[in-house]
């Protein structure tokens, strides 16, 4: 005869869980960055790099877990375009 | 009606019809989307849902573990309809997802690796039947391509193993990835047909 089912070990049995459950105590929290002064830009681009950076935010937001806006994937960029200009 | 959506599987769409459904529902009665991933996608879709204005919207929580059931099915007596995204892992999450619902839509490709990972899922949905005897599970085919053999290959799996194939298929397309990165439906962007036609299908076979 089939035992008795047991709601709490099923809800606590998914493989999981059982990890989330050895997983080591969380490293403490590093102090905020400074977060540097920001302007805003208005800019015309082509429709098809519009598209290339909101598809590109999109799969960024959903493979790190945090948002990824259009201006980070800007910034990136630019920072590498110019990064010899900006050590100077 | 209170619905799933599962997979153990990441990557399968899980998120794109989760939300779908439940702002198509939201059209209907006040909706609940439930977001039990971690890596709360749905509830981003919301976020930018909100930030673009749109309208009818589903009221959307993030809820974790146990508490998708516990506070889940206190939560979902205030809606007319309530849509769980839940995934990614065999979790508690995921367990108590298919605890809470009536219905449990499992999106899955039509690959080998697909139904490799359905083994793990099939094995927890019998546990979940054990409490939820009533809980009516149905696969949904997504990502497909009619010019591959993938797809008679995966039906013939599932039916080997005794699973409901929904009728609505859902073919990968791009319109799908941008509607819910505009925090919208396919139908609200409106510019592929034939994704707006497969999405109406699935909600019609749902409702049904």
């Amino acid at each position: 005869m089939k035992a008795k089912p047991n709601l709490e070990s099923y809800l606590a049995g998914g493989a999981a869980a059982a990890a989330e459950k050895s997983a080591p105590a969380p490293a403490p929290v590093p102090a905020a960055p400074v977060i540097e002064q920001r302007r805003t830009k208005s800019i015309r681009i082509s429709p098809a790099l519009d598209m290339f950076l909101k598809e590109e935010a999109f799969r960024r937001t959903m493979a790190s877990g945090r948002r990824v806006n259009e201006s980070d994937l800007i910034e990136e960029a630019l920072s590498g375009h110019f990064r010899e200009s900006i050590s100077k | 009606m209170r619905i799933a959506v599962v997979n153990t599987k990441g990557g399968v769409g899980k998120t794109t019809i989760a939300t779908h459904l439940a702002a198509m529902f939201a059209g209907l009665a006040p909706a609940l989307l439930i977001d039990g991933d971690p890596q709360a996608s749905a509830a981003s879709w919301a976020a930018w849902r909100r930030e673009a204005g749109r309208d009818p919207s589903p009221t959307t929580t993030c809820l974790v573990g146990k508490a998708v059931y516990d506070e889940g099915k206190n939560l979902a007596k205030n809606f007319g309809h309530t849509v769980i995204d839940a995934g990614g892992r065999d979790s508690a999450s995921l367990r108590a997802a298919l605890l809470l619902a009536e219905r449990a839509i499992v999106p899955v490709g039509a690959s080998n690796l697909d139904a490799a990972a359905m083994t793990d899922l099939l094995e927890v949905v019998e546990l979940a039947k054990d409490f939820n005897a009533g809980l009516d599970v149905r696969v949904l085919l997504m990502r497909i391509d009619p010019r591959t053999r993938d797809t008679g290959e995966m039906i013939d799996y599932l039916h080997e193993n005794k699973l409901r194939i929904l009728d609505a298929r859902i073919c990968e397309r791009v319109a799908y990835r941008r509607a819910i990165g505009e925090g919208a439906t396919v139908a609200e962007i409106g510019k592929d047909p034939q994704a707006v036609a497969e999405m109406a299908a699935l909600f019609q076979e749902i409702q049904a």
